[in-house]
């Protein structure tokens, strides 16, 4: 055990109020970089260690003495590294933004007395700060339970005494020293900002989450899971206006990544492509749209967007109206008069949710549950047939799953980890595509006069019924050919309407993966996950032009 | 005041200031000789209780702990955080900081080149005992549970959420400065629906010191709000005068200072990409973007909502219009920004802003009874930019939206979706009241505009 541990632990009992104390980690959890290290001694992989399993024990252990009749307890270490830069008109070079480097632990502890669920986190990862959260967790469940004793229905699922798994990468990101990563960008930047009517800018982001799940079930899972999220992009203002810009990027794989992809990129040549991209854009003669009803193409990043408003009406939580105060409810209850009749949309619609993409961003090993996630269909040929599950919230379906002769189990969708308390979150989705080997540019030819959007952002109601979508990047058809560019673009509809008026989607080589956010930027939140889709056509839908000014 | 003796295990416990300084001092005592630091130790402790459908199914806490680095070594800089306060963390958290600098370029922006001088602020009343109370699981089991029965025994469906926070902050850099502040907040809102989803009524109230809280008045009137609004009928969508209720105009404020003027940046705004941008380049300092009453301000004492002068990088906040007399005065100017520009650097206090509106005030009642058609709103959903350039919104309205009809409250009617920009309804103003707290980060007044645009129906409850 190395000296550094040891010191730890002693600190940590000695610590006055108990509140500041050190956190009980092996040194390979301390070190930003010191995989080469950890090959080098055999140490195995942070969530094996022996003395961050016995904490976990011991939160258990606590929770147990408090009365509880289930807990679990998560920890997750995580790094990020985030870089940004820019060209700019101030100073004329390059810009770069403070690098930001971040490393935190932090540990929760959820815990269910008499059918009510207390939980507690924080970061103060020592034997009394955990046993301190799952008092506390116990402490809230008491205090917050019903006058009347209730029933606690969790669903089940397969205890898994000794579970690891990682994402699969080949370059752990965070052993690239930050002057190697900030080289490469600069050498790309330096090329592409020859392109004189062009801006550029860049984002970095890597993230590296070791985790720890254990519950009194007796599962204990270790996982570690990378993501990497980088934004290499162009932009140039147009003539007249120069608030409104061309824009490109250099497409890099988002998603659980390492370093690989970057090492492969070739940014000296891509950026400069890019840039001349938002030159092309800027000089191409644009226009506003012309309002009324009007047959549209989708690209895939604006059908990515449209699955986050339709799975979120498929949250089974949300269908309980457990978010009312918050988000919402949805068009969508109650559940079980929704599922395996609600006609969503046309034959075409097929939506499927999972956990376990390869290379997705929200793919894991197991849930924030301990459950192994499996590949389910919210919505089959149009008609809705299950929802985003958590074990908590499952068996709310349990008669419409023994019609079905299905065990009444969680999807997998419960995320939040660390000083959080879990969640139902969107997994990753897929829209399945069509038949054959429809392109986008088959179905841009089979509109006379209509509108193909690229890449939008919408705002759906507290129902996610009525749907706002405002084009960032847009252009006319004329006669089955792309136009202008359009500007100040808007599309109005309710969702399932959308749905039903859908009536082709592109092949499977038109698919993409693209990355949606689910919530906010906090290492222990699952903020993005991915999103399969294909292109598609959409008849007679409502355009808007939102370009006025005061 | 008398002083209430802490619950035995109130998790709302901050971190000592001692205790800060003692890991800020580590801090600096570690950072190179040439470095520049400035060092944060933030904490922040929330106990929360949800509840819906008239259970309470779950209460939980939160407590983060941060500290921030900022460290300049000759011209080059980084930032670095770590959530550890021992001594391994903070060596961890110099190193790689201070790594990451060294391979930063020279120049870079938001140097943290520029360290706050020593100087002290005073805070105004911001830290309440009554706060860190209603952090007890007991009080918040208690709040949920009546709040449920009094909803059941209306025959509604209640979700609510009653929270508390206790903050903390201390800053300390490589010139002497240091500082440091704590704070509470907490709120309770509550949302009543119909068994049947087709009535919903939503209220708030919330202030640094919750015995100002009364649950009870959110619980009624949330009540209140779901049996009026019960059974809408449709109207037309169009421009409608609207009576807005000041929670509902700060929903909409809150774009005007935070993220969609990405905090009201200068940078940004000679960059061309925010509301405050002119077409031909350069920023709207200077202009009339709303009617001339339109006040928009910070200050720190202001008892609608008061917050610590103390700002991260040791600088302090004070008294601050954004607007003055419909003209935008001020917008924020980042250090190194405003280096460049011969300014001094202005904060914005995370969008934490007040609107006032200059001359007389009219009650709920004489707006109502001055309004031939309109429509009252008391809440909306998802409000988000469709247009950063002219900060032209959209969103939903929810929870209880009414017809008004010759001067008085004629029904209930389907939400509606709109399309407006603050920039739009401060030039519209037919009325106002006066300005009080209406979310966390935003006092507003009860507003009545003309011409508001609602440009779709929505059947959502």
């Amino acid at each position: 055990m190395p000296l550094t541990r040891r010191l730890f632990v002693r600190h940590a009992t000695t610590a006055a109020a108990g509140l500041i104390g050190a956190p009980l980690l092996p040194s390979s959890w301390l070190a930003a970089r010191h995989s080469a290290d950890e090959l080098l001694d055999g140490a195995a992989a942070p969530y094996d260690d022996a003395d961050v399993r016995a904490l976990a024990m011991r939160a258990l252990d606590a929770a147990r003495a408090a009365g509880a009749k289930y807990a679990d307890v998560r920890i997750n270490q995580s790094r990020l590294l985030l870089l940004s830069m820019n060209t700019g008109t101030i100073p004329a070079d390059i810009t770069f933004m403070l690098p930001a480097v971040s490393s935190r632990v932090t540990v929760g502890v959820r815990v269910v007395i008499d059918g009510a669920w207390g939980f507690a986190g924080g970061s103060t990862l020592t034997p009394e700060g955990v046993e301190r959260f799952a008092r506390y967790a116990a402490g809230f469940a008491r205090d917050g339970r019903q006058r009347l004793p209730t029933a606690w229905e969790y669903a089940a699922a397969p205890v898994v005494p000794d579970g690891r798994w990682e994402t699969p990468i080949e370059t752990d990101p965070f052993t690239i020293p930050i002057a190697q990563y900030l080289q490469i960008y600069r050498d790309g930047m330096t090329e592409a900002k020859k392109i004189k009517e062009a801006r550029c800018g860049a984002q970095v982001y890597w993230s590296k989450s070791d985790r720890l799940f254990a519950s009194t079930e007796g599962s204990m899972i270790g996982q570690r899971i990378y993501e990497s999220n980088p934004r290499v992009m162009a932009y140039s203002a147009r003539p007249g206006d120069r608030r409104l810009f061309g824009y490109a990027e250099v497409e890099l794989p988002s998603g659980g990544y390492g370093y690989e992809t970057l090492a492969k990129a070739n940014l000296k040549a891509e950026w400069p492509r890019a840039a001349q991209d938002a030159v092309r854009q800027a000089a191409r003669p644009f226009k506003t749209a012309a309002i009324g009803r009007c047959d549209v193409v989708l690209g895939t990043r604006v059908m990515a967007a449209l699955l986050r408003p339709t799975s979120r009406a498929l949250e089974l939580d949300r269908a309980l109206g457990t978010k009312a105060n918050e988000s919402g409810t949805t068009f969508a209850m109650p559940p079980e008069d929704i599922v395996g009749h609600y006609q969503l949309g046309s034959k075409h619609v097929t939506i499927t949710g999972d956990r376990s993409r390869p290379r997705a961003t929200g793919t894991t090993g197991w849930d924030e549950e301990g459950v192994k996630p499996e590949e389910f269909t919210l919505v089959q040929d149009g008609t809705v047939v299950d929802f985003v599950t958590t074990r908590a919230t499952a068996p709310a379906l349990a008669a419409w799953y023994a019609r079905q002769s299905m065990p009444v189990r969680s999807h997998g969708c419960a995320a939040r980890t660390g000083r959080l308390q879990p969640i139902l979150q969107l997994p990753n989705l897929t829209l399945k595509p069509g038949a054959g080997t429809t392109s986008l540019d088959d179905l841009v030819a089979n509109i006379k006069q209509g509108y193909y959007v690229e890449d939008a952002y919408l705002s759906s109601d507290q129902q996610q019924l009525n749907v706002q979508v405002t084009a960032s990047a847009a252009y006319e058809i004329v006669r089955g050919k792309l136009g202008a560019a359009v500007v100040d673009m808007g599309l109005q509809f309710t969702l399932p309407r959308f749905w039903q008026s859908l009536v082709a989607l592109g092949g499977v080589g038109s698919a993409k993966l693209e990355s949606i956010s689910v919530d906010q930027s906090d290492p222990d939140r699952l903020e993005f996950v991915g999103a399969c889709t294909v292109p598609a056509l959409v008849r007679q839908l409502n355009v808007m032009s939102d370009g006025k000014e005061a | 005041m008398m002083m209430k003796r802490l619950a035995v295990e109130n998790p709302l416990l901050l971190i000592t200031p001692s205790e800060a300084e003692a890991v800020s001092r580590e801090v600096l005592a570690r950072v190179s000789a040439n470095g520049k630091a400035t060092v944060n130790v933030a904490h922040h402790v929330t106990v929360r209780t949800r509840f819906a459908n008239n259970k309470t199914p779950t209460m939980e806490s939160e407590d983060t702990l941060d500290i921030r680095l900022v460290v300049n070594l000759d011209g080059k800089a980084a930032i670095g955080g770590t959530s550890r306060t021992d001594t391994e963390g903070l060596v961890e958290l110099v190193r790689t900081t201070e790594e990451a600098a060294r391979a930063n370029e020279k120049d870079s922006i938001e140097t943290g080149e520029d360290l706050a001088p020593p100087a002290t602020f005073a805070d105004p009343r911001i830290y309440f005992d009554a706060s860190v109370n209603a952090g007890a699981s007991k009080f918040q089991g208690d709040v949920a549970r009546n709040a449920a029965a009094r909803a059941a025994a209306a025959g509604l469906i209640a979700a609510g959420t009653v929270e508390v926070t206790a903050g903390f902050l201390l800053v300390m850099n490589s010139a002497g400065f240091r500082g440091h502040t704590r704070n509470t907040y907490g709120e309770f809102a509550m949302t009543a629906r119909t068994k049947d989803g087709k009535g919903s009524g939503w209220a708030w109230a919330g202030g640094e010191d919750f015995s100002h809280v009364d649950p009870e008045v959110v619980v009624e009137r949330s009540v209140d709000l779901c049996q009026r609004s019960d059974k809408p009928v449709a109207v037309e969508p169009g421009r409608y005068t609207v009576i807005l209720e000041p929670e509902a105009v700060a929903q909409l404020m809150a774009t005007v200072t935070g993220d969609p003027t990405r905090f009201m940046s200068a940078f940004l705004a000679d960059e061309g990409v925010t509301a405050y941008s002119k077409k031909e380049g350069g920023n709207k300092i200077g202009l009339k973007m709303a009617d001339e009453r339109v006040e928009i301000l910070y200050d720190p004492e202001d008892p609608d909502l008061p917050f610590s002068p103390l700002n991260d990088d040791g600088s302090l906040f004070s008294r601050t219009h954004w607007f003055e007399r419909g003209i935008l005065t001020n917008l924020a100017w980042d250090p190194w920004y405003a280096s460049r520009h011969n300014r001094k650097p202005l904060g914005n206090p995370l969008g934490r802003a007040k609107l006032d509106i200059a001359g007389s005030k009219q009650t709920l009642e004489q707006m109502i009874a001055s309004t031939k058609r309109g429509i009252w709103v008391h809440h909306f959903t998802a409000v988000a930019p469709l247009n950063d350039r002219t900060l032209l919104l959209t969103g939903v309205t929810r929870d209880g939206t009414f017809l008004i009809e010759n001067g008085k409250v004629a029904k209930a009617i389907k939400n509606l979706r709109f399309n407006e920009s603050p920039f739009f309804f401060l030039n519209k103003l037919d009325a106002f009241g006066p300005s009080g707290r209406a979310s966390a980060n935003w006092a507003a007044p009860r507003l009545k505009v003309h011409d508001f645009e609602f440009t779709s129906l929505s059947d959502a409850v």
